[in-house]
Order: structure tokens, then C-alpha cells, then sequence
């Protein structure tokens, strides 16, 4: 104890007191301390109350800061160079200058595409499963990577049957790529081990890629650009550039895109952002080149993750503000047991605002201990994320110490406990000192103004908490005023509810229920935060699961039946008649095709693409390559809404084309509009004379642009195609369209929805994780509001105990009770939900809203077991207490 | 349990006036001090414009039926309630238009109380009970005066003790310390031995009269014991929301 007076004992100034003195900090401090002294139930509730919101606002920040942190660390493995220029096209004679002049620069040449792979039929061995299969293929042209390494497994010279590992830089990948010679003329290739499985493939064996017959020279391990675990079409395949040569899949049609990596000799930032300069001053304003530096590491997943954790951040922080209810409903009941105390102690001259200071103190100071404890909780939890998101984020990725996370966890949670310590505290004000005389003096006077200062300082930490989390100051008010509306409405809705219950507690229920309906209805029960809390987490969880199972049933659900299930491109238009008859052998149905110019809007109106791009909604119309069609029949799907003839579609002299209503808008043409577009070195002028709506719900094959028949028909093009697969003949047809035509790329649209719906099944299984915060804070605070009225419902045991109730009955009253509570939760939860998620479903996702009967019982039921399990498992200590004893304190 | 109290009495302190040099103001005044209660439809009628003039160093007993509104007045005189109507007046000066904050002050110099149920803090030992006023009033000699006071009241080795492991004279005497601490030039005390027994009501009493002659303050005790009262300099009697003189 520093209790040492600095002031000699002997100074007069000693016993004079200054009428202005001031509570003494060490004075306060000590104060507190014996304030805190035999109240561990206190502490342990309030730590409850902050540390379930605290931790997982630290987790958050934490794995944010984690992967932020280790693709900042890995970037320029991830960019696998200095910097790097994304193009559709090739860089062109200017450009490919600039990068060979740059200073010690070295370059290489990535082209990446998706495309079909297949099994030879001269591959020995039987092969029951897939014969063909959709790959990522990326070729490479030069001497990647810069940094980092691809990792890969071969077979070692020695001819042993066990694969070795080695990297690309014990063993350079050109050198994987060429032909072994001596008559084996196929060029190496390698392939993810997911594709050696599926098509029951070994190193050494053939795989067709496209048109090229390559031969697995390895197993693909790592690459350092490729992130793992995010959306993939397909197992990788790295091939060099003569091979995809020879594929044909880098053709006209195909979604290829081009990387031109570039290392430099000096790779200092100055030097790469003087290379950026360079390159930048060529390509101008051409919207086709984006140069990045591995300083933008990854952009759109850091962006992503930006997102990610801007939304998680904003449940973490839901979770602290129903631990905020706890805590003001904690503070309500604490000083209610200090009302004595606090009479007492302006009986001898301590002032108002000096007890409230040193309320707040100590509440600032139980809001810090909960916060920190919290917050390392929170650091601890990071490690388990890259369990629960296994493939998705690599341990190695995760940092435990993050410092910045853990400060924003413990501003957080003594925000939180303060601004909610606030409005209870006001009470200390008004505790009569003579109350020390008159258990029943009336409170003194309450000040208006102080009321509402502290209400709006609510409203302002919790706004202020909110857009910090969201990073902005709007969607923190939107949050703010959310949460407001929600709480306003379970607020209202227990109200109606107890005073329904205080209805139903007539004496022609049965004895349990009138108990439980009463103990409920009654004032002051001390359980309605605990309500508000579990109400308001349930809701949120309940919200999610809802939103969540109508989004994953229906990416899950069947096509429609008159949905091609589909899509077959980069078709030459003499292959179509053949692969139609496959298509029809097969079993398909709904066979369509169109053919596809792929072109460029050159200007609108005479304004040229580049001005456009600046100002139209629709950017990036004007900086890539379109896909278009020519027909002379629209499809059954598209409805015309506006036509410049209105006999004819294409009644127009000039060349015409039809333009999707929504595009239209977003490009700003209308019927009239001139639209003038590039492809294969040739100019188009076509005037827009009809606008169509389309109904992109059938997966037909639809296009922006539809232009008059007669136009286009001599550029370059290719054909598109759409079928209905029979099901569980996808696979063979796939196979037979690979075997005789390998330059075309099936995608099969359930493959690809059924890799979306996993993803989100792991993302949306971390949501709930999160968002069980919530519950477990609320059920946290019920705990707190039983236990500490554990006296007063002592008392209620040792008179029902003493009327003659045995301890059976006494738990079934009890049981009942927080039955209620669990049950009055769920019910404005379920309500509050159904509504929220109705609205996010039908109007958000606009997906047809399906009843969850299941699901809306199931969290009924979960809700009330666990309100009565928790609640009897905190009575514990009051059904435990002899009845004697307490009739004695009486 | 008796108590001798034999050592030196507690010198006032520097800031106590002389007692010729405040003869002149009384120590308490009320005057015409009215309080309605109200409860429920009613208005319950305490104190009836009652006037009452104590001088410094008096001991006076308030004696009246439960519920005349001794406690009232009581609360009334140290600026803990507040009257209907009227005044009251410490060291001459008036009070009713004095702040919570500004009477939390005055109390902190000047007024000193004991309850006839203790009122201990129940999470503070008996020896933080009796410091907590002191350092509340920043007193460089806090805690030697403390360890002198629980001396004298007979407690000097039970300091550690929590109130709820003394016995209710000793909790009284504990707050008889805590009371006197800070040196009040008033003292008021209601029902002070009301919850123990004769005997040791009877000790208790006596180290309260002793205290307050050796301290030279003014004392007001409210109470319903007859023997008590008798110890007093001068005697009222509380009836009908007025004070008679009682023998």
C-alpha cells in the first residue's frame, strides 16, 4: 500500500482543507480497490460481458492485419516480379521496346486462359472416371519467376517410381518444357496432382491440351503468384508458350489474358517507380494496359479482405454492444447494492460528482481488465482460424502479435463499457443521503440536461465506435441507427410480451407456468437486458443462417429445366454442324448457337471511347474487347422496347444494331445513337435502332450488342454455344467434344456454381462462428443477471422452500422461468429476422423466400434449452442456500 | 464490554474556532423548518414551522415517538433533506440554498454523524471506515489519527477487521470513530445505541459523551432510551411536527 502522505503530519496545511479540494486520485484509486474487494463476481461478469466482444473484435483486426501482412511481406513472390503489365492484347512494337530498354530488365511472358484438357486414348490402362476436364492454364515464355519459386514434384533420372521434390530453382522450368527427344517429340507440361488424379494420369503420360498432345513432365505443386484456396475454375496446368502455340487455346474468342513480368536489376522502389513512369508515358491512356509493382500486391484481394473486414468488424462489434447491454444492466444492479454505501459517503462529505467520477473510474477500470483479457483471448483466436477456414488462409500466414489489433480491441471494450456505464451511473447523483435515516427518502432530483448529455453520449461513442470499425462515418451511422431500431423493437416487443405474461398469469394456469409467467411479467426482474441481449444476438445469427440457407439452396438447386446447363466457346463455325450432332447423340436438349465478334466501341456519336470511358457509367464498356452477335431473329427472351421502325427490326438502310436496355443506359446510347465499333482492323458505323430488355434469369446465350445480319459475317469470329446436358451424361459428352475438337472449352455451369457453393459454405460456416459471439454475450449477461440477483432469489428459494416446495419444484419454477426469457428472446428474434432476412432475400438477393420451418424451430428450441440451462446452472448458488439461514439475516 | 477511556483527550484541531469567538452564533438554528411528506394521495404533515436553537459544545436530546420525525429533523440539519418551508443555519449561515455539491462540502467540515445502524462500509475494514473521511478531507495526519481514534474507542487491534466481523457495539464504536475523525465542530446522532443491548449501549453512550466533552462539540442525539436522554445538558421532546422542552 502507497499510503504514505506526502505532506508532513505535522503541517498546519495538513487538517485545513481547502474548500476546492479534490478527490485525491490515490484516494480514488484506493477507493477502488476496496470497492473491488470480494466482488470477483463482479469482475468475473463484467471480463464475461467485454471479453466475448473484445476477442472477436481482436480476432478480426488481427487475421485482417495477419493477411494484409503477409501478402505486403510475400509481395513480390506474389507479383513473382517487380512489376508487371496485364494486357488483353500483345504489348505491341512500342511497348515491348520500352520494357527490353529498361535498365537491367529482364522480362518474361505469362498468358493464362481456361480450357479443356483430356486423357489421350493412347494413354495405357483403364480409366473408369473423367476423360476430359476444365484446366486454369497458364503459359510461360521467359525465365519465371523472378521471386519466389514454383514448386513442383518429379520423377528423378534414376528412374525410381518416387516423385522428388524440387523447386523452379534447382530446376529451371524451361528446361521441364522441352521435348526429352530421341522420337518423344511432346512438349512437358505441368500438371496440379487434382488433375493426375481426376483423369488417372501419371508423370510421363499424355495429356492433350486443346490441340496439343504435351506430356506430364511434372507435378505442380505452389505457384508464388497464385493464391490458393480462392476461386479456381480448374486444377492448374503451367505449359510453355510453343505448346500453348499449339493448343489453339490463346486464340480469337478465348478468355486469355496476357502478363508481361518484369524483374529489373536495381529493384529499389525509386528504380521501379521510374520504370512504372516509363512504361506509363508509353501506353498513355490506353485503358488495355494496367502496369502494376508489387507494391499494389494483390489489389482486388486486399481490397477484398478490406471489405471482409470492414463487415466482420461490424458483427464483432455487435457482439461488444450486447455486452454493453450487460454491462449497464451490471451497473444498475451493482449500485443498487451500493445505494447504502453511497449515502453513507455523502453523509461524510463526499460530493456528488466526486462519488460519480469514482463510479466511473471504477467501471473505466473492470472495463479495462474485461477488455484486456479479452483482448488477448481474441490475439489466442487468430490460430484457430486457419482451422475453421482450412485451404483458405495457411497458418503460416498468421501473426499472433499484433499490436494495433489488440489496442483497437481495448479502445473498443472501454468505449463500450463506458459509454454504456454512463446512463446507470446517473443514479449516483440521485441517491438521497438521507437515505441513511429512511430507507424510503425519494431520490433526489434528476437533471435533465445531464440525461440527455449522456444519452447523446451514447448515440456518439457508439456511431463513433461503429465507423471507425466500418472505416467510414456513414455506414457507422447506418450501423448505429440499425442497432437503434433493432433494440427500440425488442425492447418493445418484451414489453408487450411481459405484459401479455403478466395477462396470462391467471390462476387457470398451472401452477409452474403462473409462477414462470409471473417471474417474467414482473418489474424489475433484472432479466430484461439479458432478453435485449439474447434477443439481439439471436437475431443476428438467425438473420445470417436464413440469408445464407436461401442463397446456398438456391446457387445448389437445379437449373432451371429449360436452362441450358452448358456453354461450349471458341467453336470454329465448320465445326458446329458436328459438334451439334454430338451434342444431340449425347442426349442434350435446348441446343443454341450464335457466332461472336469480339469487338471494341471506337466512339458514340463521333465522341471517341477514351472520352467516354471518363465519363459513362459503364467504364470498362470502353476499354476491353466486347463479346457481339449477328442474327436476324431475336431470341424468345428478349423483348424490344423501344424500335427506331416500328414494322420492321432491322428496317434501317444503314447497317444497324439492337442494344440491351440497361447497357444502353450505362453507355449512354439510345435508339438513333450512332455506335461505332473496331474489330479485325476494320471500322463499323451502325446506328443503334432498337432497345431490348432481356431476361437473363433463362441462361440463354444473350448478348449486349446485336447487330443486323450482313455485316459482320466476313471479321474474324467464332461460335458460341448453349445445351442442356443430360444428367450424368455431362462428362461423356464433354469427353467426346475434347477428343474431336480439343480448341473447345466446355464450361459446365453446375461444376462451377458447385465450387462457389463450398467456398461459401467454409466463408459462411466463419460468419456463424463470428456471430455465435453474440449469442454466448448474451447468454453471458443472463448468467450475470441470475447470479446477481442470487440473494434476493435465495430468498424467493428459502420461501418457497419454507411454504413447503421441494428443491425439485422449486428448480421447475426456476426452469420456467427462464424458459420464458429464452422464449420471449426467440420469439422477438424470430420475428425481428424473418422480417430483416425477407427483405434481404426477396428485394437483396431477389431469391424466392422459402419457409425454414427447421431452422426457425430449431433456433427456438436452442434458444430456450440453452436460457434454461445457463439460467439454472447460475441459480445454482441460490437453490443451494439452506432456508434458515436466510430467514435469519431477516 | 466496558470502556475506559483514559487516554489524552483529542486536542481540537487548528481550524476549530475558539469557542468565545462563536459564542455569540449558535451552532445549529432552525427556524419556522417545515417538511410535508407526501405519500400517495396524501400529504403527510413531519415538522410543524418548528424553531430550535442549539449553542456551541451543547448536548441535546431529541426524545419523541417512533415516527414524529426525529430522523427528519435530523436529516434536515445536516443538509441531507430538504425542508418544505423554513431554514436551517450552520455557524449562523443558512443552507437551503446550498447545492448537493456545496453541502456535501459543509458536511465534510463541519457535521459528523452516528446511526443507530452504523452504516459501515461493508467492504472497507474498520480502520479504512475511519480514514475514509480524513483523506476525503486531505488530512497529511490521516493515519496516525486514525490508529489514535480506534485506541481510544477501544478498537486499536481490531483495525482489520471488516464490519461484518465485529459485533454491534464494536461496529458502533467503530463508527463513533469514523464520526469524530475529521474533528466536527457538530455531531449528530440518531439512536445511537437503538440496536445493541443495555449493557453495551451503555459503554457505547459513554465513550460517545466523552469523545464529544473532550472535542469540545456540539451534540445532537436523538433517541426514545430514557437514560440516555438523561445524560443530556438539555432535553426535547419531538410531537405533532413540534418541540417542547422535555424536564
Amino acid at each position: 500500500m502507497s499510503e504514505a502522505n506526502s505532506r508532513p503530519a505535522d503541517a498546519p496545511a495538513a487538517t485545513a482543507e481547502a474548500p476546492r479540494a479534490r478527490l485525491r486520485p490515490s484516494l480514488a484509486w484506493r477507493y477502488t480497490r476496496w470497492e473491488l474487494r470480494g466482488s470477483l463476481g463482479r469482475v468475473v461478469y463484467w471480463v464475461l460481458c467485454l471479453a466475448v466482444g473484445v476477442s472477436a473484435v481482436v480476432s478480426i483486426a488481427a487475421l485482417a492485419s495477419s493477411l494484409d501482412g503477409a501478402i505486403r511481406r510475400e509481395a513480390r513472390s506474389l507479383l513473382a516480379a517487380d512489376l508487371a503489365i496485364s494486357s488483353q492484347a500483345d504489348l505491341g512494337e512500342e511497348l515491348a521496346r520500352a520494357v527490353a530498354e529498361l535498365p537491367g530488365g529482364r522480362s518474361a511472358e505469362l498468358r493464362e486462359t481456361v480450357g479443356l484438357v483430356a486423357r489421350s486414348s493412347r494413354t495405357p490402362g483403364e480409366h473408369g472416371g473423367a476423360r476430359s476436364l476444365l484446366a486454369e492454364l497458364r503459359s510461360i515464355d521467359g525465365p519465371y519467376p523472378f521471386y519466389g519459386e514454383v514448386e513442383l514434384e518429379v520423377l528423378p533420372r534414376d528412374g525410381a517410381a518416387e516423385r522428388v521434390a524440387r523447386t523452379s530453382a534447382e530446376l529451371p522450368l524451361a528446361e521441364l518444357f522441352v521435348p526429352l527427344g530421341d522420337g518423344d517429340e511432346r512438349p512437358g507440361v505441368l500438371a496440379a496432382s487434382d488433375l493426375l488424379n481426376q483423369l488417372g494420369l501419371e508423370i510421363g503420360d499424355d495429356l492433350l491440351v486443346g490441340r496439343a498432345r504435351t506430356r506430364i513432365a511434372g507435378v505442380l505443386i505452389a505457384e508464388p503468384d497464385r493464391v490458393p484456396g480462392l476461386l479456381s475454375v480448374g486444377p492448374a496446368v503451367l505449359l510453355g508458350a510453343e505448346a500453348f502455340e499449339q493448343s489453339g487455346l490463346g486464340g480469337f474468342g478465348n478468355f486469355s489474358r496476357r502478363k508481361t513480368l518484369i524483374a529489373l536489376e536495381d529493384s529499389s522502389t525509386e528504380s521501379i517507380a521510374a520504370a512504372r513512369q516509363t512504361l506509363q508515358a508509353v501506353i498513355g491512356d490506353d485503358p488495355s494496359y494496367r502496369v502494376e509493382t508489387y507494391e499494389d500486391a494483390q489489389p482486388l484481394i486486399r481490397e477484398g479482405l478490406e471489405d471482409l473486414e470492414e463487415f466482420l468488424g461490424l458483427v464483432a462489434l455487435l457482439s461488444l454492444l450486447v455486452g454493453g447491454v450487460g454491462i449497464a444492466q451490471g451497473v444498475r444492479t451493482w449500485l443498487s447494492s451500493r445505494l447504502d454505501a453511497i449515502a453513507v459517503l455523502k453523509c461524510i462529505g463526499m460530493r456528488p460528482r466526486e462519488l460519480f467520477a469514482l463510479y466511473l473510474g471504477q467501471a473505466v477500470f473492470l472495463g479495462l481488465i474485461g477488455s484486456v483479457i479479452g483482448g488477448v483471448i481474441g490475439l489466442l483466436g487468430v490460430l484457430l482460424v486457419p482451422i475453421i477456414l482450412a485451404g483458405l488462409v495457411p497458418p503460416d500466414a498468421i501473426r499472433i502479435w499484433q499490436p494495433l489489433a489488440f489496442l483497437r480491441g481495448i479502445v473498443l471494450g472501454v468505449g463500450t463499457a463506458t459509454a454504456f456505464a454512463l446512463p446507470p451511473l446517473l443514479s449516483v447523483l440521485r441517491v438521497p443521503p438521507s437515505r441513511v435515516f429512511r430507507r424510503d427518502a425519494e431520490p433526489l432530483p434528476g437533471s435533465r440536461a445531464l440525461d440527455a448529455l449522456v444519452l447523446v453520449a451514447l448515440v456518439v461513442a457508439v456511431t463513433a465506435l461503429a465507423s471507425w470499425q466500418a472505416g467510414s462515418l456513414r455506414i457507422g451511422a447506418f450501423f448505429f441507427a440499425g442497432v437503434a431500431l433493432t433494440v427500440a423493437l425488442i425492447g418493445l416487443g418484451n414489453f408487450a410480451l411481459t405484459r401479455l405474461a403478466q395477462r396470462l398469469a391467471t390462476e387457470r394456469r398451472s401452477f409452474w407456468l403462473r409462477q414462470g409467467l409471473a417471474a417474467v411479467g414482473r418489474p424489475g426482474g433484472g432479466t430484461l437486458g439479458a432478453l435485449t441481449a439474447l434477443g439481439l444476438g439471436l437475431l443476428v445469427l438467425l438473420t445470417m443462417a436464413l440469408v445464407q440457407e436461401h442463397v446456398q439452396d438456391e446457387l445448389a438447386a437445379d437449373l432451371p429445366t429449360d436452362a441450358p446447363s452448358a456453354f461450349l466457346i471458341n467453336i470454329e463455325n465448320e465445326q458446329w454442324p458436328e459438334i451439334a450432332r454430338i451434342l444431340e447423340e449425347g442426349g442434350a436438349s435446348r441446343i443454341d448457337s450464335a457466332p461472336v465478334v469480339m469487338a471494341r466501341i471506337a466512339s458514340i456519336d463521333d465522341r471517341p471511347a477514351d472520352e467516354l470511358a471518363e465519363e459513362r457509367e459503364a467504364r470498362w464498356a470502353f476499354r476491353r474487347e466486347l463479346r457481339l452477335t449477328y442474327q436476324r431473329e431475336l431470341p424468345a427472351d428478349n423483348r424490344v422496347l423501344r424500335q427506331a421502325d416500328p414494322d420492321a427490326l432491322w428496317g434501317d438502310p444503314r447497317p444497324e444494331v439492337s442494344v440491351e436496355e440497361e447497357f444502353a443506359r450505362e453507355i449512354g446510347v439510345d435508339v438513333g445513337s450512332e455506335l461505332t465499333l473496331q474489330t479485325g482492323g476494320e471500322t463499323f458505323d451502325l446506328v443503334v435502332s432498337s432497345i431490348r430488355e432481356v431476361d437473363w434469369q433463362t441462361f440463354g446465350i444473350n448478348f449486349f450488342l446485336v447487330v443486323e445480319p450482313g455485316v459482320l459475317e466476313a471479321v474474324p469470329q467464332s461460335r458460341l454455344a448453349a445445351a442442356r446436358l443430360p444428367d450424368g451424361g455431362e462428362q461423356r459428352i464433354q469427353d467426346a467434344v475434347a477428343q474431336q475438337f480439343p480448341n473447345v472449352t466446355v464450361f459446365r455451369i453446375r461444376q462451377l456454381l458447385d465450387r462457389v457453393v463450398g467456398l461459401m459454405r467454409q466463408l459462411s460456416f466463419g460468419m456463424r462462428v463470428l456471430g455465435s459471439f453474440t449469442i454466448l454475450a448474451g447468454l453471458a449477461i443472463l448468467a450475470g443477471a441470475v447470479a446477481t440477483s442470487s440473494a434476493q432469489r435465495g430468498r424467493q428459494v428459502a420461501l418457497l422452500k419454507t411454504l413447503g416446495m421441494a428443491r425439485a419444484d422449486v428448480l421447475r419454477v426456476f426452469g420456467t422461468e427462464y424458459a420464458l426469457v429464452g422464449a420471449v428472446a426467440a420469439t422477438v428474434a424470430t420475428l425481428g429476422s424473418l422480417v430483416l432476412a425477407w427483405f434481404a432475400i426477396t428485394r437483396g438477393f431477389e431469391i424466392e423466400w422459402t419457409w425454414r420451418p427447421l431452422l426457425l424451430a430449431g433456433s427456438f428450441v436452442g434458444a430456450v434449452s440453452l436460457a434454461v440451462t445457463v439460467g439454472l446452472l447460475a441459480s445454482r448458488r441460490a437453490l443451494r442456500v439452506p432456508p434458515v439461514e436466510i430467514l435469519r439475516e431477516n | 464490554m466496558t470502556t475506559t477511556v483514559s487516554r489524552p483527550s483529542i486536542v481540537p484541531g487548528p481550524r476549530d474556532p475558539a469557542p468565545d469567538q462563536v459564542a455569540a452564533t449558535p451552532a445549529l438554528e432552525a427556524i419556522a423548518l417545515r417538511r410535508e411528506l407526501r405519500s400517495g394521495e396524501r400529504t403527510l404533515l413531519i415538522l410543524d414551522d418548528l424553531d430550535l436553537v442549539v449553542p456551541h459544545g451543547q448536548l441535546l436530546a431529541i426524545r419523541g415517538p417512533s415516527g414524529s420525525g426525529k430522523s427528519t429533523l435530523l436529516a434536515l440539519l445536516a443538509g441531507l433533506d430538504r425542508p418544505t418551508s423554513g431554514s436551517v443555519r450552520i455557524d449562523g449561515e443558512a443552507i437551503e440554498h446550498l447545492g448537493e455539491d456545496e453541502l456535501a462540502r459543509l458536511r465534510r467540515r463541519k457535521v459528523g454523524f452516528v446511526f443507530q445502524s452504523f452504516h459501515l462500509l461493508p467492504n472497507l475494514t474498520a480502520r479504512e471506515n475511519v480514514l475514509l473521511p480524513l483523506e476525503l478531507q486531505g488530512a497529511g495526519d490521516a493515519r496516525q489519527r486514525a490508529s489514535e481514534l480506534l485506541d481510544q474507542v477501544g478498537l486499536g487491534e481490531r483495525g482489520h477487521h471488516y464490519p461484518s466481523q465485529l459485533s454491534g457495539g464494536e461496529q458502533q464504536r467503530v463508527a463513533l470513530a469514523r464520526a469524530f475523525a475529521p474533528r466536527p465542530r457538530r455531531l449528530l446522532a440518531d439512536e445511537p445505541t437503538g440496536n445493541l443491548d443495555s449493557r453495551t449501549g451503555a459503554a457505547v453512550l459513554a465513550t460517545l459523551i466523552e469523545l464529544q466533552r473532550s472535542s469540545h462539540s456540539t451534540l445532537v442525539l436523538v433517541t426514545h432510551d430514557e437514560q440516555v436522554a438523561a445524560a443530556a445538558d438539555r432535553r426535547v421532546f419531538l410531537a405533532d411536527g413540534k418541540l417542547h422542552e422535555d424536564g
